[in-house]
């Protein structure tokens, strides 16, 4: 695509040297947001800045944490400021651009967008747009650098919530030993190999290589939970046919992503396994018509099944320094 | 993928506003805020879009997207200018009472499409089309309403579409005359004092907006 052909003057931050090759064609190519070195840096000393929350002290990065996929750990639903308690899991930032909607709900129709809902939630960072500009425009340094992406210093919403999109749609996590066995590279284990099988059987169509994700809503089943009572779909559409509709997530990296699921229910792979195998009742109402017939794996096709989910991870993603804090 | 063809499409179109000294047309939008002793208004502000002009020769304008937001507080926001080609006797103006559904779906905007203003819903992205707040007396009582109405996707959609023909020609300028109260009386008609998301509710309110507006 002629669209990828951003001057080369900007080193690193390309998207086409970004997007794998053999994989669709991200929804989200930074048309209106030009992928420079400098607009992702910007967007990453954002996305560490605890003053863009109203006490200053939380950044995205505290429900975010690279090293464990760019989720929160131990947190069934995420903490903000002062401990407030969310009601949702916070999920992974993994191959974002490639999705066509955000949050659990898909509520959310851009991922230019998508930020100001952290910054204004008041279980999140509690802030206001004006006040994290006005924060911005006062520092020089911030100054500088949006000049540097932008050509001049005007710090606006919109400029704003397209540097720190510089940094979270350039998180793309592909070289895990799943990719590498695609790419010829290295050889898969037996158990591996039958985990795959198993896997493409039961679980690609909707956690769909290569992403391990897809941009539909689907109810896998779950029984509600009791605490928030969360419909999914259904609160943004009313619809109740959308009622328990989740957006189905990537397994990418799912080995370091724990808790599981919009609630954060399970906290092993094991457990999440036994659902899907022995807990799934395929008479739920709202089930998607993928899940009706009945999955049975005995407990060696589990064990196998894991160890596939296994290869997924990606440590040249969950440790590489372009993606963490930025040590001055 | 057509989505990104519609985003740039959206951009050029909400952004395309030309400066030059060109002809055009003075929209002014009159708001009649007589509040009486029963109805205190206290926010008023809506997205005004699409406007085209059509001249009593049968000939229109293009459509001009730009998406204008209009607030009771703000003076300058009040008299809008859309550009025109020629100028001729005036027949009709059509406009969208809200933005267009391209718009919503454009990520991140400036100008009065700017989030900062209050006019956009993040949870469930889109902007609010219209807010209305304040409260009346009702049974004697102080009642407060609220009403922000929203929502652009198939049923959910809000913005509405109007069209007013001109009782006097004019070659440069139109006058809106715009009556919340309309628009109060009918949503306390079918009882409702707070819609807050978009949905089936806001849909059937936002059927009431083209009545406010009238020549
Ligand atoms: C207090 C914890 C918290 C903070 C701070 C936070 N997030 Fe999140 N984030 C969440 C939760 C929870 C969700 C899911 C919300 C939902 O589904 O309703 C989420 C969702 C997202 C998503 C959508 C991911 C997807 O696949 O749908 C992105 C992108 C994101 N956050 C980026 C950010 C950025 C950028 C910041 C900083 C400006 C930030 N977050 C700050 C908790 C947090
Ligand atoms: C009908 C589509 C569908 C199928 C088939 C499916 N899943 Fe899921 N999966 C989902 C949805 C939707 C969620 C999110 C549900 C929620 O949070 O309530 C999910 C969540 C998960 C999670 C938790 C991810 C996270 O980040 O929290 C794991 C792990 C998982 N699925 C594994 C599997 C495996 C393994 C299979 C095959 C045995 C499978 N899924 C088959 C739709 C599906």
């Amino acid at each position: 695509m002629i669209l990828f052909s951003f001057s080369k003057s900007s080193k690193e931050a390309i998207l086409s040297d970004m997007i794998p090759k053999k994989w669709p064609e991200p929804v989200y190519q930074f048309e209106n947001n030009p992928l420079s070195e400098e607009g992702f840096r910007l967007g990453r000393d954002l996305f560490y800045d605890v003053n863009l929350s109203r006490d200053k002290s939380i950044s995205c990065a505290n429900c975010h944490l690279q090293y464990t996929g760019f989720t929160h750990v131990d947190h069934k639903v995420s903490h903000g400021i002062e401990g407030r308690k969310g009601t949702r899991n916070s999920p992974v930032l993994i191959n974002l651009i490639w999705n066509n909607s955000f949050h659990w709900d898909g509520g959310v129709n851009h991922i230019e967008v998508q930020s100001i809902n952290p910054i204004k939630h008041p279980a999140e960072m509690d802030n206001t747009l004006k006040n994290v500009l006005s924060y911005l425009q006062k520092s020089s340094n911030y100054k500088m650098k949006f000049s540097r992406v932008f050509g001049d210093t005007i710090i606006s919403t919109k400029r704003f919530l397209q540097a720190i999109t510089q940094f979270t749609g350039s998180l793309i996590s592909s070289n895990s030993r799943y990719d590498q066995y695609q790419r010829k590279e290295i050889e898969f284990s037996i158990q591996e190999k039958k985990g795959l099988k198993l896997f493409k059987k039961n679980c690609n169509s909707c956690h769909t290589a290569p992403l391990f994700n897809s941009n539909n809503l689907e109810s896998n089943g779950l029984p509600i939970d009791t605490i928030f009572n969360d419909l999914g779909r259904y609160t943004i559409t009313q619809l109740k046919k959308d009622s328990m509709k989740f957006r189905v997530p990537t397994l990418r990296n799912i080995e370091v992503t724990f808790p599981y699921m919009h609630d954060g229910r399970y906290k092993k792979l094991r457990e999440v396994i036994k659902y899907y195998t022995e807990e799934l009742n395929t008479k739920t109402t709202y089930l998607s018509p993928r899940l009706k017939r009945k999955i049975s794996l005995n407990s060696n096709e589990q064990k196998d099944l894991i160890a596939f989910l296994l290869t997924l991870t990606d440590k040249e993603f969950l440790y590489n320094k372009r993606f963490s804090f930025p040590r001055k | 993928m057509t989505l990104l063809k519609i985003q740039i499409l959206a951009l050029l179109l909400c952004f395309g506003k030309s400066t030059q000294a060109q002809p055009s047309v003075s929209v002014i939008f009159d708001i009649d805020l007589t509040n009486t002793s029963d109805v205190k208004i206290e926010t008023f502000r809506f997205y005004a879009s699409n406007f085209q002009i059509e001249f009593t020769d049968g000939t229109r304008e293009k459509i001009n997207v730009t998406c204008h937001l209009i607030d009771m507080e703000d003076k300058e926001s009040l008299h809008i200018k859309i550009p025109t080609t020629s100028i001729k006797t005036i027949r009709s103006i059509n406009y969208l009472i809200g933005t267009d559904s391209l718009t919503n779906i454009s990520g991140a905007l400036e100008g009065d499409l700017d989030p900062i203003k209050g006019m956009y819903w993040a949870w469930n992205s889109g902007y609010i089309n219209f807010k209305l707040e304040g409260n009346r007396i009702v049974s004697g009582k102080k009642t407060p309403f609220e009403y922000h109405i929203g929502g652009y996707n198939g049923d959910q959609a809000t913005s509405r579409k109007k069209s007013i023909t001109l009782i006097k020609s004019e070659n440069d300028s139109i006058h809106i005359n715009v009556n919340p109260y309309t628009f109060i009386d009918a949503a306390e008609s079918v009882n409702e004092f707070s819609i807050m998301i978009p949905g089936k509710k806001a849909a059937q309110l936002a059927d009431f907006l083209p009545d406010i507006f009238s020549n």
